[in-house]
């Protein structure tokens, strides 16, 4: 895995060519359907996951910063720029990897990749040039001069990318990247996603399997329902709430069993999960391992692991929504 | 991991205008085009079924100069038809291959056939004895596959056969009889028609629409079948751009057949005359680069608007085929009760625009407004309502 934009080199000037998007109560109706209801969001820079259900409104969101929705109310701003207002300037410097298929049929990935380079802008011989390129970065060999009717899914996903960055934009929003790839396919995928946010662009990338956006994003947003539930640097959605705790302890049964009975009258128990010989537990409301560590030693257990409690994506996620709720 | 290690590099070039950009797609629509090989098959046929062969006429044929009457036809024009202005005696039996205007008048003594109209301001004589306007005599059948035309009183004496036609703004008086084919009725004045010439030959105009329904059908529809609309919205076009693109596009592929053809007619035609009024065929020509274009432009905007209401390419072929066919045939049949009818038939807006752009009149009975009206409607409305369906579904209306 390729380190991330704020690990490299020149952090100062990759700062500098990064954009920001800002929604400012944003409203798209489709008929009587509000898809997404007064949305107010700050996209920073860097690899962004935009996480939520199916239907939650992450591709309404996309479309409408592109300016391929019309919205209702509200404000759009993409570094500084309106894209209701200067729609070709704001896609100038956009890519957009759609989620589902779009791809002309008729073609091969050379004719469209250099065909949708030429539409952005670039000379024929620059976006023929650039199409090679491209190609060769994504994984796309001999097959580019294939029909794309032709390719498998991953090899479509792989061209609708090579699509989105053949005009180098600064910014890229991909949809689904990973829609219908096999295991090795979707890692290809992230991997590329990573490689490309290490070139300093804002990279929004739409998804509803977390453990994708865990692992190429800084910063995510969460939304549901059309509205923004959750919004942060991963790494400080993850730190948990204060005086939680995450503590292993090991020993016999009957031990652990009143280990559990005393600590339960001094703290909250969160959460507990029995494995063999040993159970997890998540306690809130001590502040120092003191009074654990003597619990511990009076009912003959070892405490094995003892620490401030994180959170999964996951968590977070289904945290995001308990509180919605 | 697959990847190759191929790191992602930053493409540094300068980017071409904006407003140039619609260009892209034009050129991409023509090369697609010139790859289909339902296209090829329909230039190269149509080519040489409805250019070769008159191409090869304008050459080899003599000719004084380059004609109006060469790309559009005459009046009455075809073969075996005639203009009556004096008299013809008629000893024996006379078969007309055509139609003709009776202005002067016949003398007959023998049978006369007419495979076309006869109109008649003047009289047919029986017998070498004058009878009122027209008059058809025991000496004289007259048999007519054409219509019969009367403006004035027609005497029947003899026996009336025929296939056509009878229409009469006259009083019939028979004493002979009336063949059971044939119709009575009453009707408007005659409308005359500029018929043949180059540009109103069979091929030219089958091979017309068939190339427009071809070039067409998939311009938008293809885009709106395999969602690749989105793939161009989300690059710096406007709606307009992507339609001027599509139709340029169209009508690089139109023009080979629709107006490339038709210089290289004038211009052999023009190298080939045996006489020195080059003026005459210079505004000729000048007239077939004006009739030129509107043929290549003519079907687009109707064929595109079919192609942006299917996501299917072969329905938006036949759509477009097909309903060009039935407005031909509604003209058709329609045009017999009132003549403007006829401008409903796209074929016939063609023609009677050749007509005016060769400095001849629109045949009588025909509104020449109406027709300028039907025009400009058949090419802005379409045009008008395709850029508000691909804006609605660039903003994802």
């Amino acid at each position: 895995m390729e380190s991330k934009p704020n690990e490299q080199d020149g952090e100062e000037k990759l700062a500098e060519r990064h954009i920001r998007i800002d929604t400012h109560g944003l409203v798209v109706r489709f008929g009587p359907i509000v898809a997404l209801n007064s949305f107010s969001v700050g996209v920073p820079k860097g690899i962004v996951g935009l996480l939520g259900p199916n239907g939650a409104g992450k591709s309404t969101f996309i479309k409408a910063v592109l300016g391929l929705v019309e919205a209702d109310e509200g404000t759009i701003k993409i570094d500084g720029l309106d894209p209701r207002k200067d729609t070709t300037q704001v896609r100038d410097m956009v890519g957009y990897l759609p989620e589902h298929d779009c791809l002309i049929n008729y073609m091969n990935a050379v004719e469209l990749v250099s065909y949708m380079g030429q539409i952005s802008g670039m000379s024929s011989k620059d976006a023929i040039q650039r199409t090679h390129e491209v190609l060769d970065f994504v994984g796309v060999g001999e097959e580019r001069y294939r029909i794309i009717s032709s390719y498998s899914t991953g090899m479509k996903q792989k061209v609708k990318l090579a699509q989105a960055i053949v005009h180098d934009p600064k910014i890229l929003f991909l949809d689904e990247p990973t829609n219908g790839m096999d295991p090795q396919g979707r890692e290809e995928m992230l991997e590329l996603i990573t490689k490309i946010g290490a070139s300093g662009k804002t990279i929004l990338v739409s998804s509803h399997i977390l453990q994708e956006v865990e692992k190429v994003s800084q910063y995510v947003i969460i939304i549901n329902e059309g509205a923004l539930v959750k919004e942060g640097q991963i790494k400080t959605l993850m730190v948990g709430e204060k005086n939680v705790f995450k503590l292993r302890v090991r020993g016999s049964q009957q031990g652990i069993e009143n280990f559990g009975k005393e600590l339960e009258k001094l703290f909250n128990i969160v959460s507990t999960e029995d494995e063999e010989g040993q159970q997890s537990l998540v306690i809130k409301g001590t502040e120092s391992g003191k009074k654990l560590f003597k619990l511990a030693s009076e009912a003959g257990i070892q405490i094995r692991e003892f620490g401030p409690a994180t959170l999964s994506l996951e968590d977070i996620f289904i945290g995001a929504f308990k509180e919605g709720d | 991991m697959g990847v190759t290690p191929i790191e992602y590099r930053p493409w540094e070039g300068k980017r071409t205008e904006n407003y140039l950009r619609f260009l892209v797609i034009s050129l991409t629509v023509f090369r697609q085009k010139l790859k289909s090989k339902w296209v090829l098959a329909i230039l190269i046929i149509g080519f040489i079924l409805a250019h070769v062969f008159f191409i090869i006429f304008a050459v080899t044929v003599p000719h004084e100069k380059l004609t109006p009457e060469m790309m559009v036809g005459d009046d009455p024009p075809e073969e075996g038809n005639y203009d009556i202005n004096g008299e013809i005696f008629v000893e024996g039996s006379m078969d007309m291959g055509g139609a003709f205007d009776l202005n002067g008048s016949i003398s007959l003594e023998g049978r006369m056939d007419v495979d076309g109209d006869l109109i008649g301001l003047g009289t047919i004589v029986g017998d070498g004895t004058p009878l009122p306007p027209l008059t058809i005599t025991d000496d004289g059948a007259v048999y007519v596959n054409g219509t019969v035309i009367i403006y004035g009183e027609m005497e029947i004496i003899g026996s009336l056969g025929g296939t056509g036609y009878l229409k009469g703004n006259c009083t019939i008086v028979g004493f002979g009889r009336i063949e059971e084919r044939a119709e009575v009725g009453e009707e408007g004045p005659y409308i005359s028609e500029r018929q043949g010439g180059y540009l109103k030959n069979f091929f030219f105009v089958i091979f017309t629409l068939l190339l427009a329904s071809l070039v067409c059908a998939d311009l938008i529809a293809e885009d709106l079948g395999d969602n690749s609309f989105i793939l161009f919205f989300s690059r710096p076009i406007k709606p307009r751009d992507y339609l001027a693109g599509k139709i340029i596009g169209a009508l690089w592929i139109m023009g080979i057949f629709c107006f490339l053809p038709l210089i290289i007619y004038c211009l052999a035609a023009m190298g080939t005359q045996s006489g020195g009024d080059y003026g005459t065929s210079l505004r000729v020509l000048g007239a077939t680069i004006g009739a030129g274009l509107l043929t290549t432009f003519f079907f687009i905007p109707y064929g595109i608007l079919i192609s942006s209401m299917t996501k299917r390419k072969s329905y938006a072929t036949i759509g477009i085929f097909m309903s060009f066919f039935v407005l031909i045939i509604i003209g058709g049949i329609f045009q017999n009760f009132d003549k403007n009818w006829a401008l409903i038939d796209p074929t016939r807006i063609l023609f009677y625009s050749y007509d005016i752009i060769y400095g001849f009149s629109v045949p009588e009975g025909i509104n020449a407004g109406l027709l300028g009206a039907i025009l400009v409607s058949i090419i802005i409305i379409p045009l008008i309502v395709v850029y508000i369906r691909i804006y609605r579904k660039a903003v994802g209306k």
